[in-house]
């Protein structure tokens, strides 16, 4: 825990805050959201999954769970890495989740995109994480913006991502989220964004 | 798009208030109110006592019926993990009760000691935490999630199970059910403990004769040998041989 305020991926962040919050998503098959009559806010391209099997608490150095688990969803996503536009990042802001994030992406990834992690202003939710970040993702999408960084003030070097304390945008349907867990457990999910006239015209 | 949703079943563990156990053949798990003890003596051997006792009770109850599941298959490293190469099975748990327990004692412990909250604890406050603790000691390195339910079942971990094994991710998948429910909520099916299987991809040549599951391809669900399977308590009772018993008769 940091002992004054929650930086992710600058310089001299000093660890994570804890948030509380709470978020719902109603999922559901594209055929039957269409017999229903729903306009998806997104579609789930695909998702990964992987364990580090390295340290209870603290990451693999080498981002190896965070690298199989969004390989794995670019695979069921059928898509390349540079499909895709922008990154919600973890970001807890503690030096070894960051480091690793990092390095996992500089191997995902040949050019820089748009990045950004929330903790800094929503503090970590845990379990709630993942679902609220995909909330905030799915607002993302739909102006091609991504919030600022905040607490960032010198990014860490060689990041192979664009952070920014001001709002970033980007070009392109598609966002990658991560998640990674107490245990090892990293998780990656792929939302790409559906074209309201397209939804209509399809069969 | 996968093609084939069956998988061999070859491996089932347990640890409910009634004991702790694993095979097809013989064992029967029991159901019933009480917590589970999961420090038997089979668990020690297997643990070798490394850290054990130091884990919450929601992990131990998990991380010992995954453990009987992995033997029972005859999957558990004959080395350390550490020194075991890493293996890409999945883990899939499915929980009602979650880490609750963990979580509401860790929150007291922040309202007592802000500054001093409990490290072990923190570590244990999410329901995929014993998987962690599964993947460390066992070397897997597959995916590792946990289920949210409304009542235990297991079914969705079963049916995400098979979706994996035929998406290609893993050639094995270990996938159940784990629960710690208070005094209160000890009731009716909602009965505190574990229960986990080994599921391995099907191979038509090969696997005409063993446990099949498989996804229902005309009707939805799970089939076990071809009979609807609604759960993973059912297809416990059909493994062991035991299907008549109900679920809760201990």
């Amino acid at each position: 825990m940091t002992p004054d305020c929650c930086r992710p991926f600058d310089q001299a962040r000093n660890g994570l805050i804890l948030g509380e919050g709470a978020a719902a998503l109603l999922l559901m098959n594209s055929s039957r959201a269409r017999r229903e009559g729903f306009r998806p806010l997104a579609r789930i391209r695909g998702w990964g999954a992987a364990n580090d099997a390295v340290h209870l608490t603290a990451p693999a150095r080498d981002g190896r769970g965070l690298i199989k688990a969004c390989r794995r969803a670019l695979r069921r996503a059928e898509l390349d890495p540079e499909d895709l536009a922008a990154i919600n990042a973890h970001g807890t802001g503690t030096i070894h989740n960051d480091d690793m994030e990092l390095h996992a992406f500089g191997e995902i990834f040949r050019r820089r995109r748009p990045c950004h992690s929330v903790k800094g202003a929503l503090g970590h939710t845990l379990g709630a994480a993942g679902a609220l970040e995909t909330v905030i993702a799915l607002d993302c999408l739909r102006h091609g913006l991504l919030p600022p960084t905040t607490g960032l003030e010198k990014c860490a070097p060689r990041a192979a991502v664009r952070l920014s304390s001001a709002p970033q945008e980007f070009s392109g349907p598609r966002l990658l989220l991560c998640n990674s867990g107490f245990g090892g457990v990293n998780a990656a999910l792929i939302l790409e964004k559906v074209e309201e006239r397209r939804w209509s015209c399809q069969p | 798009m996968p093609t084939l949703n069956k998988a061999c079943i070859t491996g089932i563990g347990w640890t409910t208030a009634a004991g702790a156990g694993c095979g097809r053949k013989g064992a029967v798990p029991e159901w019933g109110p009480g917590l589970p003890q999961p420090e038997s003596a089979l668990i020690k051997e297997l643990e070798g006592g490394s850290r054990f006792g130091r884990l919450d009770l929601f992990s131990r109850i998990g991380l010992s019926a995954l453990a009987l599941a992995l033997a029972d298959a005859g999957h558990l490293p004959e080395k350390a993990a550490t020194s075991a190469s890493p293996r890409d099975y999945g883990l899939i748990c499915a929980t009602t009760s979650g880490s609750a327990a963990t979580d509401h004692a860790f929150h007291e412990s922040l309202l007592e000691h802000p500054q001093l909250a409990s490290p072990g604890l923190f570590v244990y406050t999410l329901p995929t935490s014993f998987l962690g603790e599964a993947a460390l000691r066992f070397a897997l390195n597959g995916s590792g999630l946990a289920l949210i339910e409304a009542r235990p079942g297991g079914g969705q971990a079963l049916e995400l199970a098979l979706e994996q094994l035929a998406e290609g991710d893993e050639e094995i998948v270990i996938a159940g059910v784990c629960n710690l429910f208070s005094a209160a909520e000890n009731h009716a099916d909602f009965y505190s403990g574990a229960l986990f299987v080994v599921l391995e991809k099907y191979r038509q040549s090969a696997d005409k004769s063993r446990d099949v599951l498989s996804l229902g391809k005309k009707m939805p669900g799970l089939f076990w040998r071809g009979r609807p399977c609604p759960d993973i308590f059912t297809l416990s009772r059909r493994l062991t041989g035991n299907e008549n018993q109900e679920r809760g008769q201990t």
